[in-house]
């Protein structure tokens, strides 16, 4: 009987642990470019990349970047602001950006100088090597720093307006300026408009 | 007899050699997805060098059915070696085409050494099993 007991309650065990399991969703791994992508109401990779990329396609398609001297633009990243209800890192968008015009030949990017300082701190560093009597002075390099001849800066906005009862509709705007920093004049404006619509329920943060 | 023979088989050759239509260059880069064909026109595909020297392409096409229509879009390049060259030019987009209106499709190489290309147009909605199906247009 203690027997046939344990047996029914090992069962019932496993037979809720199958239903728990089963229940629960598979986790996945979504490949680049995949055509059934979640679409979301908040900002996901899928629209940074859209916004990244008809930025730096209208920067390439405008020649703003183009130097009629052989020469390569050296780029600042000044302030993209975030504009949103969202908690995002506008390096999800700015990254993209600076790797796409990297690979195009034409802009390098400064890390030694921001408005927050050196990106890369190990450009500061460095010249800290010089004092140091560990280091092999014949392997130091002799650092002189490329000042940047254009700046990018930009914002993203959020606003979100209820369509009826069961809809809203949120709009995200990712505007962007590359200035020229020899003159100070915005050499090239471009702004991609994102529109989702969704369920009144649905949050966008 | 074997004259009339002869004769019957020189026309027929003659005649299948005429429906071969001589493949374009352009067009040996233009992939369409299933059942593109049948709503899609391809009105040309434009191409060229932009001032800063990069390669770009695109397709101009209009939608001949009644109904708007949405397809998938991108254009992949390749370097001289005929390997394939990542980045976010290569992307896929979804454009909506509305009936009988002309569009222009184009990406910028954002690679100087993309010397080669292939311009991918399939339905937006298409399973899994069949997204890299298509045919060379």
């Amino acid at each position: 009987m203690n027997t046939r007991n344990t047996l029914i309650k090992t069962l019932a065990l496993a037979t809720v642990l199958g239903i728990a399991t089963g229940c629960t969703p598979k986790t996945q791994t979504l490949t680049a470019g995949n055509v059934n992508e979640p679409a979301t109401l908040g900002l996901s990779s899928i629209d940074f990349e859209r916004a990244a990329s008809d930025a730096v396609q209208s920067l390439l398609e405008t020649g703003a970047v183009d130097r009629s001297d052989g020469k390569k633009n050296i780029m600042v990243i000044s302030s993209v602001l975030n504009d949103t209800m969202q908690r995002i890192d506008t390096d999800q968008l700015v990254k993209k950006i600076r790797i796409e015009l990297l690979r195009s030949g034409k802009v390098y990017t400064t890390t030694a100088i921001g408005l927050n300082g050196a990106e890369d701190k190990m450009n500061n560093v460095i010249n800290e090597l010089k004092q140091s009597q560990r280091v092999d002075r014949s392997t130091l390099v002799k650092q002189k720093l490329t000042a940047p001849n254009m700046s990018l800066s930009g914002k993203i906005i959020q606003r979100n307006n209820r369509v009826n009862s069961g809809e809203q509709l949120v709009e995200y705007y990712f505007q962007l300026t590359l200035t020229d920093l020899s003159n100070g004049l915005g050499v090239w404006e471009g702004e991609t408009p994102i529109r989702k619509l969704g369920s009144a329920k649905g949050t966008s943060w | 007899m074997k004259r009339i023979t002869l004769t019957c088989l020189a026309t027929a050759t003659l005649l299948a050699g005429c429906q071969i239509q001589p493949a374009t260059p352009e067009s040996s880069h233009l992939m369409l997805g299933p059942g593109v064909s049948q709503y899609l026109s391809i009105d040309a595909q434009p191409g060229g060098i932009t001032d800063g020297g990069l390669l770009r392409q695109g397709v101009r096409v209009h939608n001949r059915s009644h109904s708007t229509r949405k397809v998938r879009f991108r254009v992949v390049w390749f370097d001289n070696n005929g390997f394939e060259l990542a980045g976010l030019s290569s992307r896929w987009a979804v454009h909506t085409l509305r009936p009988d209106e002309p569009v222009t499709l184009s990406r910028i190489a954002t690679a100087p050494n993309a010397t080669n290309y292939r311009i991918d147009l399939f339905p937006a909605q298409v399973s899994q099993a069949s997204s890299t199906e298509g045919s060379m247009k």
